[in-house]
């Protein structure tokens, strides 16, 4: 059942569910291949990339010392894997410390599938399919570090704003105000804001570019929101449950941070 | 099937996210010149345009080709060049011309997206093909050529 927020037509182009575990000793190249051919009849494309870094949330913001740069001798190629779908809609990430579900639009007119409906089963099913191959394959369980829920959202010119200066009918922590009357109406914008989650849960990051979508030339601003956390135990149980609590965070923050007015525009239903 | 040909090809087949995410394909704008932003609207306005825009059965602007005229826009704009003429080219391309004194460089992006261009000088011309692989390489030697004093030498000929 829905208690959140609901819209008929949000602005979500992307979402992604993400776990992030201790990296396997025992992962090697062809264990990609293996496990592939368990889930070729979901995803039956695939692409090889490089690895995504890793970026753990910390309890409390610290001060870091800038990196050194270092050489690593690294004993076996780095590779992620990406797994489509047919229409390049969904995909599932693979590297020897991550695993992604991504869903997201390609053409722009698919419906949003929602979470509790399709986003949350289709993870929960691939990522015990994972795990079991992990298992079966002997290459240990997940001790999992950190679970990610990130919604990438366009909110495109000429649906809700037109300028810079529309900022604060969108944003209503934007106030658009100054202290004088020297500074012009803003160019452009860009902004991060963060929020810690209760119980050292985690952390929901908001952040706000400026863009040009270039698959359909339209001027855009992308407000992704990024929640991160480290759930009780790498049960996945337990990993759900994060996943719904970051979730949560997600979509309460969305509806906090933007106004009323642009919840009309995406036709708010509850 | 067998694992080996898992990795019989490798052919990037979308662009590559900065995060988790997987988003591709937008251009930020906070560093952007104002001249890009112009540009870009304009290409945002051309892609609006119906079918038969031209009262001639040309299709709209093909969204191949406007990918590719935001390319081209964008390394431009890393050479500091004013915002060009852009028009729509019958069958769905578009068309970016720039001027200077007595250079003119116009960048023709087919509806699917090949690339091709013309350079005149006095009564001089020269036109060939641009490889969209090199693109932006190609595109920033042709600007530095308008903008500057020496003969073209682009970075493929």
């Amino acid at each position: 059942m829905r208690n959140l927020p609901d819209y008929d037509a949000p602005p979500v182009i992307e979402t992604v569910l993400a776990v992030e575990f201790a990296a396997l000793e025992r992962w090697e190249i062809p264990h990609f291949g293996l496990f592939w051919h368990n889930i070729q009849s979901y995803y039956p494309r695939y692409e090889v990339n490089a690895p995504l870094i890793s970026e753990i949330e910390r309890p409390r913001l610290e001060f870091r010392p800038p990196q050194v740069p270092r050489v690593e001798v690294l004993s076996k190629p780095q590779v992620r894997c990406w797994f489509l779908n047919e229409a390049n809609t969904e995909l599932i990430q693979i590297q020897d410390d991550r695993f992604v579900h991504n869903w997201r639009k390609v053409v722009g007119t698919e419906p949003y599938p929602h979470y509790e409906d399709h986003i949350r089963p289709t993870f929960e099913r691939d990522w015990q399919e994972f795990c079991d191959f992990l298992a079966s394959e002997k290459l240990g369980a997940p001790d999992v570090r950190q679970c990610d829920v990130t919604y990438v959202n366009h909110i495109d010119r000429g649906k809700g704003w037109e300028t810079m200066a529309d900022l604060p009918k969108l944003f209503p922590c934007w106030a658009g105000a100054s202290s004088g009357n020297f500074l012009p109406p803003p160019e452009s914008a860009l902004f991060n804001v963060s929020y810690l989650m209760p119980e050292d849960r985690g952390r929901l990051r908001i952040a706000l570019v400026h863009a040009f979508r270039s698959s359909d030339a339209t001027e855009t601003l992308q407000l992704t929101l990024t929640a991160r956390g480290k759930p009780e135990s790498s049960a996945s149980s337990d990993i759900l449950e994060w996943l719904d609590l970051g979730r949560e965070w997600v979509v309460r923050g969305f509806t906090d941070f933007t106004s009323e007015r642009m919840h009309q525009v995406w036709r708010r239903r509850i | 099937m067998a694992s080996a040909a898992v990795f019989s090809r490798q052919i990037p087949e979308m662009e590559e996210p900065a995060t988790n995410s997987q988003l591709s394909g937008v251009v930020l704008l906070y560093h952007a010149t104002s001249a890009l932003l112009i540009s870009l609207r304009r290409i945002g306005e051309l892609k609006r345009l119906p079918d038969d825009w031209d009262s001639y059965g040309s299709p709209r602007i093909q969204q191949l080709a406007a990918q590719r005229a935001v390319q081209v826009l964008s390394a431009a704009a890393m050479e500091g060049v004013r915002p060009p003429q852009i028009v729509p080219v019958s069958g769905g391309g578009l068309q970016i011309e720039w001027t200077s004194a007595n250079r003119e460089l116009e960048i023709e992006i087919l509806p699917d997206g090949s690339i091709e261009y013309l350079i005149v000088e006095a009564e001089q011309t020269y036109e060939g093909p641009m490889p969209a692989e090199h693109a932006d390489l190609f595109v920033q030697g042709l600007v530095r050529w308008l903008t500057g004093t020496n003969a073209y030498a682009g970075p493929i000929r």
